[in-house]
């Protein structure tokens, strides 16, 4: 038999109990599994939402070698700011995709008008920039600089309490990336439809959405929360598994969310929504999870929010256990005011 | 100023000297974008030296394959030759020199980092490759999980290495031959199983990133005992 892993490094100098370590504890420690510039979004996010004294003014802006970049126009070193290191609050920031080690200027003054001229002064007016508004909890993300200041999304993020997550916290998010993006989506966050025509990877496209918001949404988190895609269970395929670093220890498996999108006829969807639940209910129960939550996108002409009919008849044990929410999705905000401008509660 | 058939000269050659000399250029960059730079000769070799050992995660080949067990760490003398000549065409400053002496050998060591108004002309072509900004990915990588150990354990961190660890000082590490021996990729690879039987059954991935990380974690708490 071909020797395990295990029995090739049992001759070496490796540590197995600190591997072992590594593992039960470290988990959470791995870096956002997005692009380069969402990762940066994220982690300066996280430098700086998690932080009691971060009240203030904070403007990351994206710099592929801040402190050489910096250095000329007066910014000194500032480090290990995910381990709450150095001061963030009314400082612009540079750093790249972990928003870990950076170059750090002070606000001549407090407000968003003076920093952004400043950066328009340094020529970094057209960098993927984050601005954290620390009195209203929020962070405005500018893909494009502070020079494009049309082009901007703006994430509140929630408070940086020590709280296990439950599944009224993920509905909230599933309510806020709704409300704030997935009503009626523009290419920039969820690519769903081209030429009026429904992508045939949209429930890709949701899924990688809502990763992102919810790695902000639970930034401030002082327990850090993570999202694992795509993970593969005796049961099957869960869309998004979450855990959370226990108040002791290591990370913790917290819940499953399962997504699925509605394109009808009505059976259809019924079907998708069938298996939506039988995937809750098993992941849940294989990997004894406290909560499974199963979100339906509703791309249907006329969308609902009403998943009364999608439930009739399904299976009584999924239902009590699995919580549905359905979300109907605009093709234009035209569309979306026309029905009522509906919002997520 | 640099002397462009100076430059010329020094990126010419058979193609491993030319890889060699453009992943010197790449770890210098990768050292400005995690901010660890400048970047003393120990250190620079340290990263080298991981940098070699854990490519294999990114499916990547390694560069040198051997390295020779010095008590103060990994040392590549063709690196070395090649970033004196970085020196010397002004495409890195040279900060903190200071002599050091080992057994009957004394050494200059120094800090470095990329004078990028020279360097970046010729980082721009490089990066037009498609397969140096998966080099390139990989080295980010590995800097900013270097840059998130404090200062004082760097060192130390980098020595922790597997397979660093298990060679014989005075002698040469073969790890580039028998993919059985790069123990330090073995271990990365340990990890993710181990993730898989701890979160019972999620079927849990690691990408290569993550396993970077998560490897550099073992060596700092490695380094303290």
């Amino acid at each position: 038999m071909a020797e395990t892993l295990a029995e090739k490094l049992s001759k070496t100098a490796l540590k197995a109990a600190m591997l072992q370590s590594v593992v039960s504890e470290d988990l959470d420690h791995i870096p956002p599994d997005f692009d380069d510039l969402a990762r940066f979004v994220i982690c300066a996010v996280r430098a700086v939402a998690r932080r009691g004294d971060a009240v203030g003014l904070s403007i990351f802006v994206y710099s592929e070698a801040p402190l050489a970049e910096g250095k000329p126009h007066g910014f000194s070193l500032i480090m290990h700011m995910q381990d709450g290191r150095g001061v963030v609050s009314n400082m612009t920031i540079l750093a790249s995709r972990d928003a870990n080690n950076g170059a750090a200027r002070a606000h001549a003054t407090n407000s968003i008008e003076a920093a952004v001229e400043e950066l328009a002064a340094c020529s970094l007016d057209n960098r993927t920039t984050v601005i954290w508004d620390g009195a209203v909890r929020t962070a405005t993300v500018y893909p494009e600089g502070t020079a494009k200041e049309q082009t901007f999304y703006r994430f509140v993020i929630s408070a940086p309490s020590d709280d296990e997550l439950t599944q009224d916290d993920v509905c909230e998010v599933l309510n806020v990336a709704y409300n704030d993006n997935l009503k009626n989506p523009s290419g920039h966050t969820a690519k769903l439809w081209t030429k009026g025509k429904l992508v045939s990877t949209a429930e890709d496209e949701i899924e990688r959405h809502l990763r992102g918001q919810i790695a902000l949404f639970f930034a401030g988190r002082a327990r850090p929360v993570r999202v694992l895609p795509q993970t593969n269970t005796a049961a099957g395929r869960a869309d998004l598994i979450l855990i959370q670093k226990g108040p002791v220890g290591g990370p913790r498996l917290s819940g499953v969310l399962e997504l699925k999108v509605l394109r009808g006829p009505f059976a259809s969807d019924k079907e998708a929504t069938t298996e939506g639940l039988s995937q809750g209910y098993n992941y849940r129960a294989e990997l004894e999870m406290p909560f499974a939550t199963l979100a339906l996108y509703d791309l249907n002409d006329p969308p609902s929010d009403d998943p009364a009919p999608l439930l009739e008849g399904q299976n009584a044990d999924h239902i009590a256990v699995v919580r549905v929410r359905r979300f109907p999705i605009y093709d234009s905000p035209k569309a979306w005011r026309d029905a009522g401008a509906p919002a997520a509660a | 100023v640099i002397d462009p058939n100076g430059l010329q000269n020094w990126l010419k050659g058979p193609g491993v000297h030319i890889r060699r000399r453009i992943r010197l250029l790449m770890l210098l960059d990768s050292a400005d974008y995690a901010v660890i730079s400048p970047v003393s000769t120990a250190r620079l070799h340290a990263f080298a030296y991981l940098a070699d050992v854990l490519s294999p995660i990114y499916n990547l080949t390694t560069l040198s394959g051997v390295v020779l067990k010095r008590r103060i760490g990994p040392y590549f003398p063709e690196l070395q030759w090649d970033l004196d000549r970085i020196v010397g065409l002004g495409l890195a400053d040279v900060t903190n020199l200071r002599q050091v002496v080992e057994v009957s050998h004394a050494y200059l060591v120094a800090s470095f980092n990329l004078r990028r108004k020279g360097a970046e002309p010729i980082l721009d072509v490089v990066y037009r490759d498609e397969s140096f900004l998966m080099l390139r990915d990989f080295f980010r990588e590995l800097a900013g999980a270097l840059g998130a150990v404090p200062e004082d354990d760097l060192d130390a961190t980098a020595q922790a290495d597997v397979t660093w660890m298990t060679g014989h000082r005075g002698t040469v590490i073969d790890y580039g031959e028998w993919r059985a021996s790069n123990y330090s990729e073995l271990s990365a690879e340990r990890i993710e199983e181990l993730a898989r039987e701890r979160f019972s059954r999620t079927g849990l991935k690691l990408g290569p990133a993550a396993k970077v990380n998560l490897y550099v974690r073992y060596l700092r708490r490695a380094a303290h005992g």
